[in-house]
């Protein structure tokens, strides 16, 4: 029976032979050619969307995407590194902290793409090491006909007593930022009085979205392209912008150094940085274009807007991200443990 | 039987040992103190949060499941069959699903059980809903092996009991019930490492709760999640799930050891069913309500789902998501896909679980149950890590054998029958328990040879065991969403991760919709069998 197993393992497996005429082609990717591995948590219907202009631009290139969440997508790509190599070429997520990181662990190859010229500077690395390519954007929403909430902080008045819901930091990126953000600006006391007016965490962006839809909270902090997809579909929520500054998250690209088709990937980032690419992005989903010429998405504020009603993004909070990120963490959970 | 085990010792290594070790490997350097990760304070509190809910969940599923089994199968009990069918679906039913539909009817503020009754009655978040729900997901867990035990229980036990003058009450719990206990046992603690793994709803249900209920896999699943080092960590808690299996496996067969009894003499195997009497109505209904509340109830809130355009909204009324998936090309080529897969996985398991189960090898047995306590994400991370690259075997300098696992359907299959194993071992075990080695060693002393005798007169007696386990495995791996997410290869897709692709980026209706269209299609199916095979029945 061993044996048995044994073949049946065998059989299981691909054989190569050391005979010269059988061996696989390498090294046969042209300039733009061969296959490009793209992980990425940009939604498959805007990736379908995208998939004529980049059929177009780059004509020999096979594109494989991975497509799942920022977490999971990093999770995967963290134990293909961990293991000692990854198909990955491209990386496309919306969790801004782990480019940083990996840009800080020389994992990242340096790139400027010439489209990129009119993205707004704080949204970039100045080394082009990464560069975003969206932004997404945490705002406020509560239910049609009640009053809004004007700001974050209004979220720990009396008015919203147990009426609000938000994202987990602790599994949701982008609450992460969001948390991030609010720790930067108010300090974790701010965790501390949304507990005690009784907001409740909801999980991630979809689970705020149904607890407002629901009912069960009148108001939430909710990602904006989920809000408009929401709208679009007949959702009775309304969107508001908190005055003391949205936050946003930039959804960054960038090509790591392991790749052996930085031709391909470069090209790639130029199409998703082309006027055309933002457009698709900015219209199929629902987010911000780092184009200014794009309007913004379902005729909300266009990009100088938001870069003005929103909280100051830039280096110091990618490294507070980074360095601070447990212990907002940690505050966090101490304060909503209870 | 030793070179049999040495095989499924070496298949374990390689896809379940390996990978594990490899990924702890990974932690080495690493400024990772087991022991101060296991007793910090808020894992501590995690650990409690699992035990009471998996405890509370296999609690309830045994106390749901053995007395409907035993009712079903031993007596006369109308709507039996419906019984049987309606307990069997929620199997079927991604937990996370089930979860959704009981939040929409049970939220304290909103839900419409307590807009119905009043705002307040239920509240489904906390320790209790997340036990109740997983309870309810994990029923078939117990409900399944406990049936195929009981319907391989020589009734002329029963009747010498009635004879001796046992009322039909005391023949059912002093006769009946002990010979199923093993089965159930096994079940229930499958149904605990089901709660223990579990993610979706206890994060659902948990993190919403006043004061939230940790969990391990909600700490773990929020250190791998949200990187900067928190692989390692999430890989040593997930070894005190580990433990934690094995303590259940071992106390469940301890348990289990204390009332067996081997069955099945053979032929004759009759079942003549106890009549109720004044009770058949009563218990009958009861069956009914508490299938009603567990069962059509929740499924009935996610089919509501799947046809409310905004969640949590009555008005309106669509089609709207169905036809969105339904008329995806995408979806009957993840259905497809999903099918073949759950298929060949449920055969493996139960070739590979009977196997395992014939070595009579307790180390083996543990083994096989190991993965299942394992969450699915540090599983597929850990498969990951070991077949992200090829692994080559050279012979002779000469040929190479290429196992070119990733990226590749051949991981998840993999994937879904480690994962999976124990459904396999733990009902084959409990089969052979039952089984008397007195029809084996006739065919052995009419000059079978052992194989031969194996085949003809012992694995006949399996059947409904076998069944059970490939039942249970099929369904579940049909709607699988952990496991698939992360081994997909690029540009495929299955149920999973369509389910996932609509939970999170579209709406849950459109997820709801799935889930609706597979319990249907299990309906459908359940009614066509018993169309075609009235006969089989029992």
């Amino acid at each position: 029976v061993r044996w048995l197993f044994f073949v049946l393992f065998l059989a299981g497996c691909r054989i190569e032979t050391a005979s010269p005429g059988s061996s696989p082609s390498q090294g046969t990717s042209a300039a733009a050619g061969g296959e490009l591995w793209v992980y990425t948590s940009v939604y498959r219907h805007v990736l379908d969307a995208l998939e004529p202009e980049l059929k177009q631009a780059m004509p020999g290139v096979t594109i494989h995407w991975f497509q799942a969440g920022s977490e999971k997508v990093a999770a995967k790509l963290e134990a293909e590194l961990a293991a000692g190599g990854t198909p990955c070429d491209v990386l496309i997520t919306s969790d801004p902290f782990l480019y940083e990181r990996f840009k800080q662990e020389g994992r990242l190859l340096r790139y400027v793409s010439p489209n990129g010229l009119r993205t707004p500077s704080r949204y970039s690395d100045l080394d082009g090491h990464f560069a975003a390519v969206r932004l997404s954007t945490m705002v406020l929403v509560h239910q049609k006909g009640s009053p809004a909430p004007l700001s974050f902080t209004a979220l720990t008045t009396p008015e919203w007593k147990d009426e609000v819901a938000l994202g987990d930091p602790l599994t949701s990126g982008t609450a992460f930022t969001w948390a991030v953000s609010m720790e930067k600006t108010y300090g974790s006391t701010f965790f501390d009085q949304l507990r005690s007016n009784g907001a409740r965490v909801a999980g991630g962006n979809a689970a705020v979205l149904q607890k407002v839809e629901g009912h069960e909270a009148r108001a939430g902090v909710l990602l904006l392209e989920n809000a408009l997809a929401a709208k679009a579909k007949g959702s009775p929520i309304e969107i508001s912008w908190p005055t003391d500054g949205a936050v946003v998250v930039p959804g960054y690209a960038a090509i790591l150094s392991s790749t052996q088709h930085a031709e391909a990937a470069k090209a790639l980032i130029d199409v998703l940085l082309s006027a055309r690419g933002q457009k698709i992005i900015a219209e199929r989903g629902d987010m911000h274009a780092v184009d200014p010429r794009v309007p913004g998405p379902g005729g909300t504020l266009s990009l100088d807007e938001l870069v003005q009603r929103s909280a100051p993004w830039d280096e110091s909070m990618l490294q507070r991200g980074l360095t601070e990120g447990a212990r907002v963490k940690a505050d966090f959970s101490k304060a909503f443990s209870k | 039987m030793k070179r049999l085990s040495v095989a499924l010792f070496g298949a374990l290594g390689l896809f379940f040992v390996i990978p594990l070790a490899l990924l702890l490997w990974q932690a080495r350097g690493t400024d990772v103190r087991w022991l101060d990760i296991w007793f910090d304070h808020a894992n501590l509190d995690a650990l409690a949060g699992t035990l009471t809910t998996s405890l509370g969940a296999a609690s309830i599923a045994f106390a749901i499941a053995v007395p409907l089994a035993l009712l079903i199968t031993r007596t006369a009990l109308p709507f039996a069959g419906v019984l049987r069918a309606l307990f069997t679906l929620p199997a079927a039913l991604p937990p996370f699903i089930l979860g959704m539909g009981w939040v929409s009817l049970a939220n304290p503020r909103a839900g419409l059980l307590n807009l119905a009754l009043g705002t307040g009655t239920f509240d489904i978040y906390g320790r209790f809903g997340i036990s109740f729900v997983l309870g309810c997901a994990g029923l078939p867990l117990v409900f399944l092996p406990t049936l195929a035990a009981l319907s391989r229980i020589d009734s002329s036990l029963e009747e010498a009991a009635r004879i001796s003058g046992a009322t039909p009450m005391r023949t059912l719990l002093a006769v009946s019930l002990p010979l199923a206990m093993p089965a159930a046992l096994s079940g229930a603690a499958l149904c605990f490492l089901f709660a223990a793994s579990a993610f979706g709803v206890p994060y659902l249900l948990g993190v919403t709760a006043t004061p939230p209920t940790p969990t391990l896999t909600t700490r773990i699943y929020g250190e791998i999640l949200m990187g900067q080092g928190g692989l390692p960590r999430a890989v040593v808690l997930s070894l005190e799930l580990l433990v934690l299996a094995g303590v259940v496996l071992l106390t469940s067969r301890s348990l289990a050891k204390r009332g067996q009894v081997r069955l099945s003499s053979g032929k004759g195997v009759s079942i003549r069913p106890m009549e109720l009497g004044t009770w058949k109505w009563p218990l009958s209904i009861t069956g009914l309500a508490l299938a009603l509340v567990l069962v059509v109830l929740p499924l009935l809130a996610v089919a509501l789902t799947s046809v409310q355009p905004v969640w949590g909204q009555l008005t309106g009324l669509s089609a709207k998501h169905w036809s969105a998936v339904l008329s995806n090309p995408r979806t009957i080529d993840a259905t497809l896909r999903s099918l073949v897969l759950a298929a060949s996985a449920a055969s493996l398991v139960t070739l590979l679980g009977l196997g395992v189960a014939l070595t009579r090898r307790r180390s083996l047995e543990l083994l096989a149950g190991a993965p299942y306590a394992v969450p699915g994400t540090v599983l597929a991370l850990a498969l990951v890590i070991a077949f992200s690259r090829d692994v080559r075997f050279i012979a002779f300098d000469r040929f190479a054998f290429v196992l070119a696992l990733g990226n590749s359907v051949w991981m998840l299959l993999v994937a879904y029958t480690v994962k999976h194993l124990a459904f396999g071992a733990r009902n084959a075990a409990d089969g052979l328990a039952q089984v008397d080695a007195s029809l084996n060693e006739a065919a052995r002393l009419s000059g079978a040879g052992p194989l031969r005798a194996f085949f003809d007169a012992t694995l006949p007696q399996l059947r409904a065991p076998l069944i059970a386990a490939f039942i249970v495995t099929f369904l579940t791996c049909v709607t699988e969403l952990t496991l698939s997410v992360l081994l997909i290869p690029t540009g495929r897709d299955v149920l999973g991760t369509l389910l996932f692709e609509l939970q999170s980026y579209a709406d849950p209706g459109a997820a709801a919709v799935i889930a609706c269209a597979f319990v249907i299609l299990v309906v459908v199916m359940q009614l066509v069998q018993s169309l075609f095979a009235p006969k089989e029945a029992r």
